[in-house]
């Protein structure tokens, strides 16, 4: 096997990689042995949330004073100030122009939107998935705020508990009345996962029946002026489910960011799978990348194993990509320390600490080490022919710094600068 | 500070660990009126952290008989009482090849002057009964140990105890003792959820607070001689072993693998440590037991550890030396020592005898007090103890058969109660799919189990134990938990819940339980952050 890029992991940094390089007309195999954090994640896609725990309000701005002061920062390898922010806007928006037919995302680079998690805190960012705009608080203004609650639903059970952490973090005002009403959507009648849940609803009847009692609920309660409703809102078929709701209810309506097991984060990856594919990219599930074969300081080819079938292949190609994510991906731990196992090296060491969270966020500085080109350095030196982007990188903790897709997406398309520069 | 005088009560216990509330039964079942305390939740000190092992006395023969004696006989006496709370698992006592080879045949010959029976197999038999065991043992005997779930073991106590008339305060620490010369008059307690102080009479009190007995006598102006010991276990959230399985050599690190629900625990360490409250299990422990298990089983070597936690033995005896010291109880009447008049202290003991304990305890007090009353903690059953047919509760209650095994299993025929206070189908809706406990569990449990904090629910129904360590439970508890209690702020509530699991699981992280970690990390982390409005 043979291709000219060769890109490892199916995640959206490998997607997004991939994608543009087919475009350009390069053949492109991408690996990918199943899905990653880019499954896990909450809907929204997050530039720049916090520095230093403060809340971050327009993350362009904030982006060039990242890379313009701290050069170790992994924004840093985007370009010095105005650099980083063009490359940044540049990825998004070809990003969300290419992935708008299989799914709409929206928001701006300049401000952030502040949106309702499942769990009521809120999250800073400045994309969503278009289901999830009309939660950003910024916007709130004295509502009336109806919470649907599915009744049928693992998880989403707990709208007392939402209340409560939500209106805790709300300024005064935004919201002055909160109704609850449960219901039981289409599917099994007891409690089943989030995506059983959104795949009974990708289907238009059941949709419209979910629509009408929504309506219905409306009418007995008056005032309402919008409406909260757990992520569930279909996997395939969101945009057509969405249009159902918007037409039915005369209100806005958002889906609340997920958490663990997350439908918008599946239903991200069903759009970057069908985008890859739609670009030509020749796709590989289920083969885990083992080792790279390098002689002098270039990789000639790539060894995959079938993790099922367990036969190996090798692929050769002019250069290769990694993009198998972090310690959720391709990075292993092993005792205490980060390896990468494609090159066969170890990266850092983990330390832990008695706060749970330090400890984690130590763990997930620790990443692949790329040159100003983003060229995988070993020992200091540049690999030819061998990029790293997204969340490999390490040198972000997604959660405290409210970093992620963002970064991702913006590594990718510089390593696709690289390549074809 | 308020200092308010509460009605006169007859017994103060301090101390709701298996000892205390075992007393606490005892006493009310001879038709005392007591009142138990506990600074922490229930079965939250060595109780709540200990190997869970009902023993056959098999361990204590070679070393400590009147203890393996003591083991026995309660052994017999709490299948009788509690089998419903018991796993007859049965016990493998095993001799790998470079064990002692004049221990197994010391053993069995003290097992026969004691009385603990014990059978010796063939060692192809053992195989077929753990084949997991490691290649090459010597030898192999089969005895009478069970595992009894010690939280509902307590649990279970104060319930009846309460039945018949007794109170129980969780979160309620003895701050000193009021004395009236050299009378012990009551205590001053401080509320530890309301932050109130204040003061509770008694005829009489007693300290049954297992390693902090030395603190608390102290505080009493009493001396008890007690050494806290501290022992290191791990969990396993799968079985490799479904026996007991014991090694034939002098005790020692690691050497006992325990069956316990789902899980596996493996155990234990052996350190005298100063300040029970500051004993936690350490890397460097986790790895002697590690080692320890994979001799037992190569199977350890790959196998993911999701928890590590430590108990402090109450050894009676000052500079008592870990394992050389008797697991005996001792009693002392403060009186007698010329101390302290209408105060007692138990120190010492095994959960397996903490029944024998509570007996003889309430015998001395209740013959000091002028009272005569028999016994009765060796034949009224626990609750829950009358059989029921599983199949018949599925039928009859129209319950999910998976539910309905999983409620029977904590609670034997509570399940009934359980059962009944269910009103919709989605009450069997599984709140923790980990260890299967169902809404209906969880709210029965807020409201008929003492329960006064979230964490509680960790011990009393077994949420966040499994092996995602509360990551998809936390939340369902917490809103069952409002629905119930409004009145807590639940953000602080679901700070200490993830920092009680991450507390276990910081001297076992490694690549699986990390990744788990990240994963509650990034759900979590925003109820962590400071407010930003
Ligand atoms: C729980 C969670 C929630 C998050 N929520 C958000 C959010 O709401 N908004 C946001 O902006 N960011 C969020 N983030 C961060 C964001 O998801 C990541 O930064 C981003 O998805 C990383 O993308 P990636 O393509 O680099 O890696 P991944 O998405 O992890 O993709 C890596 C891919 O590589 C594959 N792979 C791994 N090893 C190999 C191998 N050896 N061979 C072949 N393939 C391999 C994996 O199967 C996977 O498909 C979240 C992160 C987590 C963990
Ligand atoms: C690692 C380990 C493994 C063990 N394995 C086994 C086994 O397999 N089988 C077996 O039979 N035994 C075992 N044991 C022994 C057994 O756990 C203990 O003997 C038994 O649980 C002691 O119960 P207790 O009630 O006396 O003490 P505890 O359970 O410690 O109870 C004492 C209580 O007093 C409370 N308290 C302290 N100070 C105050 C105060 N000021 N005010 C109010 N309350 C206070 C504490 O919070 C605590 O809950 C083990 C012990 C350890 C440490």
């Amino acid at each position: 096997m043979k291709a000219d890029v060769v890109v490892i992991g199916g995640g959206i940094a490998g997607r997004m990689v991939a994608t543009l390089l087919a475009k350009k007309g390069l053949t492109v195999i991408l690996v990918t042995r199943g899905l990653g954090a880019t499954a896990l994640s909450s809907g929204s896609f997050d530039i720049l949330g916090f520095i230093d725990g403060r809340l971050v309000r327009d993350p362009l701005e904030a982006l060039n004073r990242v890379a313009t002061n701290s050069p170790e920062h992994v924004y840093a390898l985007l370009g010095r100030g105005r650099e980083a922010c063009r490359i940044m806007c540049k990825s998004l928006g070809l990003f969300k122009d290419m992935i708008a037919r299989y799914l709409k995302i929206e928001g701006t680079f300049d401000k952030n939107m502040i949106l309702p998690t499942v769990i009521g805190t809120l999250k800073p960012c400045a994309y969503a998935q278009e289901t999830m705009k009309s939660g950003d608080v910024n916007s709130f203004n004295g509502e009336h705020l109806l919470i649907i609650t599915l009744k049928n639903l693992v998880f989403h059970e707990g709208s007392e508990l939402f209340e409560r952490i939500l209106v805790s973090g709300l300024t005064p005002g935004k919201v002055e009345r909160i109704s609850h009403v449960s219901i039981k959507a289409s599917g099994p009648s007891l409690t089943c996962s989030p995506l059983t849940l959104a795949k009974a609803l990708d289907k238009e009847k059941a949709a419209n029946r979910f629509a009408n009692e929504i309506s219905k609920i409306l009418a007995s309660i008056p005032g309402v002026t919008r409406i909260a409703i757990p992520p569930v809102l279909g996997v395939d078929n969101v945009h057509v489910v969405y249009e159902i709701l918007r037409e039915n209810v005369s209100l806005p309506v958002f889906e609340l960011l997920s958490s663990v097991p997350s439908v918008p984060g599946i239903r991200l990856c069903r759009a970057l799978e069908r985008m890859s594919r739609g670009a030509g990219v020749k796709i590989m599930t289920g083969w885990e990348a083992m080792k790279a074969h390098v002689e002098g300081n270039v990789v000639r080819e790539l060894s995959v194993r079938h993790e099922l079938s367990g036969s190996i292949e090798r692929i050769a190609g002019e250069d290769f990509v990694i993009a198998y994510g972090h310690i959720l991906g391709g990075l292993q731990v092993l005792d205490d320390s980060v390896y990468e196992p494609l090159l066969g090296m170890t990266l850092g060491s983990i330390t832990i600490f008695t706060e749970p969270f330090k400890t984690l966020s130590f763990a997930l500085k620790i990443g692949i080490k790329v040159d100003d080109d983003m060229r995988v350095l070993i020992g200091g030196e540049p690999i030819g022919n061998l990029y790293a982007c997204g969340a490999a990188l390490g040198g972000v903790d997604p959660a405290r710094e409210g970093i992620g897709m963002g970064l991702a997406l913006s590594t990718a398309y510089k390593v696709f600068t690289s390549l074809t520069s | 500070m308020s200092q308010e005088v509460l009605v006169l009560e007859r017994v103060i216990i301090i101390g709701g660990g298996a000892t205390g509330a075992g007393i606490a039964r005892d006493l009310a079942l001879r038709g005392l009126n007591v009142i138990l305390l506990e600074r922490g939740d229930l079965a939250s000190g060595a109780t709540g952290r200990c190997h869970a092992l009902l023993h056959s006395g098999g361990r204590y023969v070679v070393k400590d008989p009147e203890s393996a004696r003591e083991c026995v006989s309660e052994n017999e006496i709490l299948r009788r009482i509690a089998p419903h709370i018991i796993e007859d698992t049965g016990g493998l006592f095993v001799s790998l090849p470079h064990d002692p080879d004049d221990y197994p045949d010391k053993f069995a010959e003290c097992a026969k002057k004691i009385g603990v029976k014990l059978r010796e197999l063939d060692v192809s038999d053992a195989y077929s009964i753990e084949p997991m065991l490691r290649k090459g043992i010597k030898r192999a005997f089969w005895a009478n140990d069970a595992v009894i779930d010690p939280f509902r073991l307590v649990i279970l106590n104060v319930l009846d105890a309460v039945r018949h008339g007794a109170e129980v305060r969780t979160y309620t620490e003895v701050i000193s003792f009021l004395r009236e010369g050299n009378h012990v008059i009551g205590v001053k307690v401080y509320d530890r959820i309301h932050g109130q102080t204040y003061v509770i009479k008694a005829d009489f009190t007693v300290i049954a607070a297992g390693a902090w007995s030395g603190i608390l006598a102290e505080k009493a102006g009493a001396k008890v001689p007690v050494t806290a010991d501290k022992g290191t276990l791990l969990v396993i959230p799968y079985r490799i072993f479904n026996t007991v399985i014991n090694r034939l050599r002098p005790p020692s690190d690691g050497d006992i693998i325990v069956p316990h629900q789902l899980a596996n625990i493996i155990g234990t360490t052996s350190i005298p440590v100063n300040d029970p409250d500051m004993a936690s299990p350490s890397r460097d422990e986790v790895a002697r037991m590690m080692n320890a298990a994979v001799e037992l089983s190569p199977a350890f070597a790959s196998v993911r550890v999701i928890r590590a936690y430590a108990g402090c033995r109450p050894l009676a005896g000052e500079g008592a030396h870990g394992r050389e010291a008797s697991r005996t109880f001792t009693i002392i009447d403060h009186e007698k020592e010329g101390e302290i008049w209408s105060l007692m202290t138990i120190v010492g003991g095994k959960l397996t005898t903490y029944r024998l304990m509570a007996e003889r305890l309430s015998e001395m007090l209740i013959s000091k007090l002028g009272i005569r009353s028999p016994c009765a903690t060796h034949k009224e059953p626990l609750p829950g103890a009358d059989g029921i047919n599983v199949e018949e509760l599925i039928k009859k209650y129209k319950v999910p058969s998976l539910v309905a095994r999983n409620i029977m299993r904590r609670w034997g025929s509570l399940a009934v109660d359980i059962v009944n206070s269910a009103r919709v189908p989605l009450d069997y809706a599984v709140t923790c799919a980990c260890e299967l406990v169902s809404r209906a569990e969880v709210r029965y449990a807020i409201r008929n189990f003492f329960v006064r904090k979230p964490v509680d629910l960790i011990r009393r129904v077994g949420v966040c134990m499994g092996p995602c360590q509360g990551l998809s439970c936390i939340l369902p508890l917490l809103s069952e938990y409002v629905k119930e209690k409004p009145d807590i702020d639940v953000l602080d509530e679901l700070r200490e819940l993830v920092k009680e699991r991450w507390k276990g699981s910081a001297p076992v992280l490694k690549a699986a339980q990390l990744r788990q970690w990240l994963l509650t990390y990034t759900l979590f982390y925003s109820a962590f952050r400071r407010r930003t409005k």
